[in-house]
């Protein structure tokens, strides 16, 4: 990526220290440093997941050793995702969740984080307490007191889909709060301000300006909202009732001390497509959204601007 | 979760809120475990009938099949699930699995009363306190011709006598489980105890245990020379787990559920406590043949040179829940599972022997159920009269939580001090 | 100050109507609900008793019942017994992990937000493909990768190096599955913060003489430090309550964090339920600490932007 030519005494002697001592001194002109440690974080970040990709096609029955390319995991075998059905059902749980989750978090994690960024006096600041300490319960608290509650107190709600949803939704909502948050704090007042001083009632500028100035922090509400419920096992573990309610995860964690077969992998890497394709659906709509409004950037990095 | 929901959950907190214990007294109600009720825990030297009580009838006979689904309860792998699309069909019904990881979770949610699962796969150890707590229902006999085919022994068990309750499932024996690349047989096969292997530093780091109170703190006493677990002191239980905190430091020791059928073959571990069950599973995880064959299988009673060390051996049972919706359903999917043919087939994928009288032990290896190097993991109704076998110790109260107690340090690699008596 | 003037009486119209404390009121009244009475079923649990049969926990809802047994035992087991290795191995994996995602995520959040031109795309890509695959997947490929015939050994065993097992209790490989697990929730929020920073701010910093350095120091970092906050407390939180990775990347005691004892205590024995709980409700108490912290900060931002 650099014009410059690298002289090969000058590795040798330079070494990681000088170049991390070089880029410090001066980070805004010398980025070979940087541009190695990003290709080696790169190949750290994605080739375990590659190959645990890989081996979802391994035709035997290790997830170490390749024994040559076959689908069976996905079709064929006995175990295969599409025959064995608890592998279904769990996909069809995760997915089920996620959705439930990202459709009521996000509404209810959006007027939670206007009515607090904007509220004052009494009362305003023990709820932004409240707000914010889910995010400081680690998981398994959250998984314990659910379970309990569940089981002791709100016997009327059952374990599975229900209380899973329920789980999921409590962790999630202060997520999407102290997203949206970020940024009404950049928007500032001023906007909805002079929309009332051109007369438009309290609402109306939430609707109309507040609202679509937050668009990009509400569609990274809803992706981290879906990311977050399915990539949790904990709750959802603590809180399932029978086989139709175990989420992938909750599949993942008591099978790979089980030594799954391959099968195992291929039901993940499935997820992660569905994932990747809602992400994908999910950008081309901002994208479209922000040509509309004129704004600039590429619409992935608009959905990963959490702004906290 | 809509508006209406909400408010409704609103109104209920309202309520809640002031009357909390009259709530839990409620619950407590509905969980079963009334304080009355006693826990009868047989040994082989006392076998135990387990009470009928009022509250928990059997159900009547000639009744006909609820219509399903079918719900059980049971480990993880631990059924054969292309048998049950037969199961199925021919009792005509949907059946489901759902899994657990261990039996305090498995009890946990059953307490709490919250699911309606139909036929649990508990260890012998948990049946009495299950009758007690009524988790499980009496079983009507007229359902279960079939439990005629099992070993005699197990038609009355000492912990269930006259098969009230339970009837057997698959039998498992604990032992040794290693890899011949990895572990020289003579170091464990020679010793008088084999179970000394564990503390052989030659071998830390290849080192596993279950993660299982009932096999591997049970394990530790008897390399101890504990010789019967329903007779446990506080001493001997203290050594027991103290033995095992030094397997921490001393052998790198890893816990783990999957660690012999499928660490060994994979050479994740070399030296693992092991069921016997496990070691027919090997062939299916190992991931070349070679890896298969280099798998060695033995129960110290068998060893040539031990003559007073001694090791578990028993069998998981089936039951029919309380909480069920199909009990009928439920007797029949037992009775099914007792056939001969049936049990065969969930033995080819479980692995577990059935106490079947009619399976030969003497050709599983002839009939390629057990590869011939693994032939010391199948499991024989005489090696229950073996002077070095051993029945595990169904637990409850203050017993179970010194137990619990000695695990809990045990498995941090704390030491308990002698002294700290309370 | 005209804004201001203007902003007091939006506030007073708003406030007159309760239209912000009604568009709270759905978020709260779910977190009380939901959250805080859930959190007193923790207390009361540890605060219970045992049913006879199972020993199972019975909670003791009613405070006049609570009985602190269980918050004592756990006392003297985290100072002095057999918790306190684990809590302060926990603290120390947890700390080390954190250095160890500012060392690793910075560099990547900076090079990504400013520097990566027309890489940047691909660059956030490989960002956030963690992300969307699940936590458990990715500790299962780690599994594989260092199993005793796994990748990474044969790698090394190619440069005549004798197979490592790695997955055998070993302090580096826990903390790098930590790291590796949670940099990503580090890296994003880091990232838009690194991103907003106006690029006149910093033109402005170096036309008034600073050196390239200098902006670095005095200016980027200063303003992306509420991202490097809200990173660590988004992975910090959650990784003192994890017990998965050194369950599935170790399995010995040696890695053992605060967590699995939280879970050995709830499902591994049914008696341990309201020790479990008691240990819970310090874990909260300690990381409480952490968030007030945060707190503070956040607050004080807060402040400034609403200014």
């Amino acid at each position: 990526m650099t014009a410059t030519t690298v002289q090969p005494g000058q590795i040798a002697e330079g070494g990681a220290i000088r170049r991390m001592r070089g880029w410090m001194a001066n980070p805004w002109g010398q980025t070979r440093f940087l541009w190695v440690f990003a290709w080696l974080f790169a190949i750290w970040s994605i080739v375990p997941v590659a190959l645990a990709i890989m081996f979802s096609f391994n035709a035997g029955r290790s997830r170490s050793t390749w024994q040559g390319f076959s689908t069976r995991w996905y079709w064929s075998d006995p175990r295969s995702v599409v025959n064995d059905e608890s592998l279904l059902a769990a996909l069809g749980q995760s997915l089920r969740l996620a959705a439930i989750t990202m459709l009521i978090a996000t509404p209810i994690g959006v007027a939670l984080a206007i009515g607090l960024a904007r509220w004052r006096g009494r009362g305003a600041k023990p709820a932004a307490f409240l707000m914010t300490l889910p995010l400081v319960t680690p998981e398994i608290v959250m998984g314990v007191s659910l379970f309990l509650v569940f089981g002791y107190l709100y016997d009327f709600i059952p374990f599975g889909t229900p209380a899973q949803a329920l789980g999921h939704i409590t962790f999630t909502i202060s997520f999407v709060v102290i997203i949206v948050r970020g940024r009404l704090f950049a928007i500032g007042r001023d906007y909805e301000e002079a929309a009332m001083d051109l007369g438009a009632s309290q609402w109306g500028a939430i609707r109309r300006v507040l609202l679509p100035m937050l668009s990009p922090a509400i569609f990274a509400s809803l992706a981290i909202a879906f990311a977050l419920s399915i990539d949790d096992f904990v709750i959802s573990m603590f809180l399932t009732s029978d086989a139709s309610s175990m989420t992938v995860p909750v599949k993942l964690y008591s099978a790979i001390r089980n030594a799954p077969p391959p099968s195992l992998n291929a039901l993940a890497s499935i997820m992660l497509a569905v994932t990747v394709l809602a992400v994908s659906v999910a950008t081309i709509v901002m994208k479209r959204g922000k040509k509309r409004t004129g704004e600039g950037g590429s619409a992935m990095e608009t959905l990963v601007q959490m702004e906290i | 979760m809509t508006r209406r929901e909400f408010v409704r959950s609103m109104a209920v907190a309202g309520l809640a809120f002031p009357s909390l214990s009259a709530l839990l007294a409620a619950c407590g109600d509905g969980s079963g475990a009334g304080g009355d009720a006693q826990v009868v825990i047989g040994t082989p030297a006392n076998p135990a009938t387990q009470p009928m009580v009022d509250s928990n009838p059997m159900i009547a006979d000639g009744l006909p099949s609820e219509e399903g689904p079918l719900k059980l309860y049971n480990w993880d792998e631990y059924i054969n699930l292309d048998m049950l699309d037969r199961a199925k069909q021919e009792l005509g019904a949907d059946i489901e699995v759902t899994t657990f990881y261990n039996e305090a979770q498995a009890i946990q949610k059953l307490v709490a009363g919250e699911v309606d699962f139909d036929v649990w796969f508990p260890t012998q150890q948990t049946v009495p306190k299950s009758v007690a707590g009524q988790l499980i229902r009496p079983l009507n006999h007229s359902y279960l011709p079939n439990l005629a085919n099992v070993w005699p022994s197990f038609q009355s068990p000492f912990y269930d006598v006259g098969s009230q309750y339970t009837v057997p499932y698959v039998l498992y024996q604990t032992g040794i489980a290693w890899r011949v690349d990895q572990v020289d047989s003579a170091d464990i096969e020679e010793l008088e105890n084999p179970w000394e292997v564990f503390w052989n530093t030659k071998y830390k780091g290849i080192v596993g245990l279950y993660d299982d109170i009932t096999e591997t703190l049970p394990f530790a006493m008897f390399r101890d020379g504990v010789t019967d677990l329903q007779d446990v002191s506080q001493a001997e239980l203290d050594a027991g787990a103290n033995a095992l905190s030094e397997l921490v430091g001393l052998m790198n020791v890893r816990y783990s559920i999957d660690g012999s059928y499928a660490g060994i073959p994979e050479g994740r571990f070399g030296l693992h406590l092991s069921w016997a069950g496990d070691m027919v599973n090997v062939k299916y995880y190992a991931p070349t043949p070679e890896d298969a064959e280099q798998v060695r299988y033995l129960w110290p009673p068998k060893a040539a040179n031990n003559t007073q060390y001694h090791a578990m051996m028993a069998s998981d049972t089936m039951t029919v829940l309380k909480g069920g919706k199909n009990p009928v359903l439920a007797h029949k999917f037992l009775n099914w599972l007792l056939d001969y043919d049936n049990s065969l087939e969930n033995f080819s994928f479980v692995a577990y022997q059935p106490p079947q009288a009619a399976l030969d032990p003497e050709t599983l290896v002839a009939d390629g159920w057990v590869p011939e190097w693994l032939e010391s993991a199948i499991i024989r109704e005489s090696d229950f009269d073996d002077p070095l076998a051993v029945l595990p110790r169904a637990l409850a109260g203050e017993e179970e939580l010194a137990w619990n107690d000695a695990w809990q340090r045990a498995q941090s690699g704390a030491t308990i001090e002698p002294e700290s008596e309370e | 100050m005209p804004s201001n003037l203007a902003g007091a009486e939006t506030e007073a119209v708003g406030q007159r109507r309760g239209v912000w404390q009604g568009m709270a009121a759905p978020g709260l009244g779910w977190l009380v609900l939901l959250f805080l009475v859930p959190f007193y079923a923790i207390l009361a649990t540890g605060m219970g008793g045992r049913d006879p049969i199972f020993n199972q926990v019975q909670p003791a809802w009613n405070p006049l019942d609570w009985n602190p047994q269980a918050f004592i035992d756990v006392a003297k087991e985290l100072f002095g017994g057999y918790l306190g290795p684990t809590a302060v191995r926990t603290i120390a994996y947890v700390f080390i992990a954190c250095l160890l995602c500012i060392l690793i995520g910075y560099p990547m959040a900076y090079l990504v937000s400013r520097k990566a031109g027309r890489w940047k795309g691909l660059l956030l890509l490989i960002i956030i493909a963690p992300f969307w695959i699940n936590y458990l997947m990715r500790m299962m490929a780690w599994v594989n990768l260092l199993s005793p015939d796994g990748q990474i050994n044969k790698i090394i065993g190619f440069f005549g190096v004798p197979p490592v097992d790695w997955l055998a209790g070993n302090h580096f490989v826990v903390i790098m599955g930590l790291v590796y697990g949670y940099i990503p929730f580090f890296i994003l929020p880091l990232f838009a913060a690194l991103d907003r920073i106006d690029n006149q701010v910093l033109e402005a910093a170096r036309d008034m003489g600073a050196s390239p350095a200098q902006t670095f120091w005095r200016v980027t970092v200063p303003l992306s430090k509420q991202g490097i906050l809200a990173g660590l407390v988004i992975i910090a939180l959650p990784m003192f309550g994890d017990y998965y990775t050194p369950n599935l990347l170790s399995g010995s005691p040696r890695t053992r964090m605060i967590g699995n004892d939280i879970d050995q205590l709830l499902n591994a024995t049914a008696s341990g339920t309201g020790q479990g709980a008691a240990l819970t409700i310090y874990l909260m108490l300690f990381v409480g600490v952490l968030m007030i912290y945060y707190l503070v900060n956040v607050s004080r931002a807060a402040k400034e932007a609403r200014r």
